[in-house]
């Protein structure tokens, strides 16, 4: 079995952008907590520093969050497992029975859903962590739009398959990986004024 | 410490604004929650003026289910002008003031007869159902109680008063405030939600220039304390900058109104008025930022904010709560001279000089942080070059409170103070909040930086110096404006009341020239006592009721009978379509 090597660098670089995100904030926490107590002067949990470090970001803003992360898993499965094309042997198309459904992507949809909704629970909290301001929030709702659009593009190619369009593609790779970025912005640049 | 902030008139209404700014996004289609804003606190603005509050599009009617809202100071007499027509028939004073055009002894007469005059009293409970006043109970029970855990005397269980509920009961007002209020509930505190989620505290916004937000904050106070003593009560009052205003009233009208004010607040036993006066010089943030008024109530609002702020250093949440702030604020030191100044400082609410400096983290110190909110030592003057809020000199404060955000330890906090204010140890409180990685900031609140030397009122920039100033421009103004003061379109009785209240022996103008006198002498205590227009200028003051009463012997009849026969005259005339008719077109003029 051969990969076609541009899309899965591609995927790798969500990957590591996903790495990324995960590391500036588990060392946020860590610098966060090495500060607090050196200067507490009584000591504390883990759980009482995530707890007082803590800035309620608003129901619209976290709701949006939650929509996004969602959306996001959605969109990374629907470009890279619905097709044959990237993933052979791991593919919507090896389940003819649920791809020749009517319902069939919504179906695919949902079961990638009940793994994100685990993944729901926790992401979107992270957030509290860090002090975003209106601007930051703002741009970040553009998140579930480039999201829909990367999710449409992968719906064209599902339908259009086996013909193959490079350029939609693209589209939605790189919708997808600007609403990655969007999401882990805030992380990276709390992260960044801390180190600073 | 999670205040329930309450922007009075129009000045408050706008530093409100800062205070309410919604932290969330805000989506086109939906909004799944309230405004979140900054420290979870809720807010609602006072306003007398209709068309100020409608030219606007940040705050909604309140009465109507809006939030945030505004509530018209008012808005209850439109519909029941029965005991408006006695105010105005009586006493020349109009509960429907649009504005009270800098006149702070306007609202406070107002107020005051609510107290004095009886028949007022029995007219107003019969009109207004259980309001004995119809503008600071309205404001109150309707604009303000529901944002605070004040679960003490009339509140039950369920969440509701007894007061609301007879207002639902109402027939004239059922339809649109109830069902307001209950869309307020349900989208400000949500049912079932734990009282903790409420306000703890309230903060009273308003500038001390004589309007609305001089006159309101000690009658709304007086309501909250009929419910309960204790609940924390604190009050931000904005003296106006020197020279002429946007509307050209004189400076001195406006020291009038601010000393008016600050006199009834700060006379005011413990448990009947406010907890603490905290002072800001608008002359400073002119110096600042010019005339920018956006910016200076942006000022005002950043350096409340390590107070709001709800990140406590892990272990330390229940540090600022509003109970516990309140206790420190009115702390008495045993190690006074005598009893009575130990009676005298429990007595009455201190003054409490907010000071503040922000500075990036990675720029600084904690040294440079306390020096940009102190300033530096002997270096009062000129204004507006550190954080200061109202002249004083820090080093004579008797307590001082410290609300830090970034990440100190308490013992640097210390050091870095006691340099700067040398107070022992236990006179300074420390409140540290989790910093942002971005900003560290640090608000001080200096308690009575004032008195123990005399001759300090020609220090400038201390705090006797601005007083001083202050009460001499409110005497000159008392001295040559008594044709503006008396010659209002009042009834003989205000007139002479007010007379007393000016110019009568003890009253203003006389307490005035003592306090001046204690200020020049460095006495801790500025007012002595609290001064009354309708009551105790004078032993024997004439009441509305005293001066009506003719004697039996002139008329035939006995009194009893006399009354009877002016109440239903007065009753047939204040219904009829025609004086109602001539009190609307009076009113719209």
């Amino acid at each position: 079995m051969s990969l076609p090597r541009y899309e899965i660098s591609l995927l790798m670089l969500l990957l590591a952008l996903m790495v990324i995100g995960l590391l500036s904030y588990q060392t946020y926490i860590w610098r966060i907590e090495n500060i607090v107590r050196r200067t507490s002067g009584r000591p504390f949990q883990k759980k009482d520093l995530k707890r007082a470090i803590k800035i309620p970001q608003g129901s619209n803003f976290n709701t949006m969050m939650l929509i996004s992360w969602n959306l996001f898993l959605i969109a990374l499965a629907f470009l890279y497992f619905l097709t044959p094309g990237i993933f052979p042997a791991w593919n919507f198309f090896r389940f003819p029975q649920v791809a020749s459904e009517s319902f069939g992507l919504a179906i695919m949809g949902v079961m990638i859903l009940i793994p994100g909704f685990v993944v729901s629970l926790h992401v979107p909290q992270v957030y509290g962590y860090y002090l975003i301001s209106k601007w930051l929030k703002e741009l970040i709702l553009l998140t579930p739009l480039l999201l829909i659009v990367s999710i449409l593009c992968s719906v064209h190619l599902g339908i259009v398959y086996p013909r193959i369009d490079s350029i939609i593609w693209n589209t939605g790779y790189v919708t997808l990986f600007v609403s990655l970025v969007l999401l882990i912005l805030p992380i990276v640049l709390g992260f960044g004024e801390e180190m600073r | 410490m999670r205040p329930c902030v309450v922007g009075i008139g129009g000045a408050g209404g706008k530093i409100l604004k800062q205070f309410l700014h919604n932290e969330d996004v805000s989506l086109e289609v939906y909004q799944f929650g309230m405004p979140l804003a900054f420290g979870n606190v809720k807010g609602v603005w006072l306003e007398s003026a209709i068309q100020d509050a409608e030219d606007q599009s940040f705050y909604g009617d309140l009465s109507q289910g809006n939030y945030p809202g505004y509530l018209i100071c008012h808005g209850l007499v439109d519909s029941k002008p029965l005991t408006n027509s006695y105010i105005m028939a009586t006493y020349g004073l109009n509960l429907k003031a649009r504005g009270y055009d800098r006149r702070a002894e306007y609202l406070k007469a107002v107020f005051e007869i609510f107290e004095y005059d009886s028949d007022l009293k029995a007219m107003s409970s019969k009109e207004f159902k259980d309001y004995k006043n119809p503008l600071s109970g309205y404001m109150w029970m309707l604009g303000i109680r529901h944002f605070v855990d004040i679960t003490k005397g009339k509140y039950d269980a369920s969440g509701s008063n007894t007061g609301l509920k007879a207002q639902r009961s109402s027939d004239g007002l059922k339809s649109s405030v109830s069902k307001g209020l209950m869309a307020i509930r349900r989208l400000g505190i949500g049912e079932g939600q734990k009282p903790s989620k409420l306000c703890d505290s309230i903060l009273f916004l308003a500038s001390l220039g004589g309007g609305t937000g001089t006159g309101f904050i000690n009658p709304i106070t007086s309501y909250v304390r009929e419910e309960n003593a204790d609940f924390p009560i604190f009050a931000m009052g904005i003296l106006t900058e020197k020279g002429s205003d946007d509307r050209h009233a004189p400076e001195g009208k406006r020291d009038l109104g601010a000393i008016i004010a600050m006199h009834d607040l700060l006379t005011k036993e413990s448990g009947m008025g406010i907890d603490a006066l905290l002072p800001v010089d608008n002359q400073i943030l002119v110096e600042k930022y010019g005339k920018d008024f956006s910016a200076m109530d942006s000022y005002i609002y950043r350096s409340l904010k390590p107070l709001l702020d709800s990140r406590d250093y892990p272990g330390f949440h229940l540090q600022d709560d509003a109970q516990a702030i309140r206790g420190i604020f009115r702390e008495v030191d045993d190690s006074r001279a005598s009893s009575a100044e130990r009676e005298k400082e429990k007595q009455y609410p201190p003054v409490l000089v907010p000071c503040y400096h922000a500075q990036r983290d990675y720029v600084g110190s904690i040294d440079t942080l306390v020096e940009g909110a102190l300033g530096k030592p002997g270096d009062l003057f000129p204004l507006g070059k550190d954080g200061r809020l109202f002249p004083c000199d820090p080093a004579k404060a008797d307590r001082a409170l410290i609300f830090t955000r970034g990440f100190f330890s308490a013992e640097e906090i210390m050091e870095a103070v006691q340099k700067r204010i040398y107070l022992p140890k236990s006179k300074i409180k420390i409140y540290r909040k989790l910093g942002d990685s971005k900003n560290e900031d640090m608000l001080i609140l200096l308690r009575n930086p004032y008195g123990g030397t005399s001759g300090e009122h020609v220090r400038k920039g201390t705090l006797e110096w601005r007083l001083y100033d202050v009460i001499t421009q409110a005497i000159d103004y008392i001295d040559n404006n008594k044709t503006n003061i008396l010659d209002f379109d009042y009834k003989p009785i205000t007139t002479k009341m007010l007379e007393n209240y000016f110019y009568g022996k003890n009253g203003l103008r006389d307490e005035l020239i003592r306090s001046k006198e204690r200020l020049e002498n460095g006495d801790r205590q500025i007012f002595s006592k609290p001064l009354y227009i309708f009551k105790g200028a004078t032993p024997s003051v004439p009441t509305a009721q005293d001066a009506c009463k003719v004697g039996p012997a002139a008329t035939g009849l006995n009194e009893a009978r006399l009354k009877e026969i002016v109440k239903t005259e007065l009753k047939e005339i204040l219904t009829s379509d025609e004086c109602v008719d001539k009190i609307k077109r009076i009113i719209n003029s």
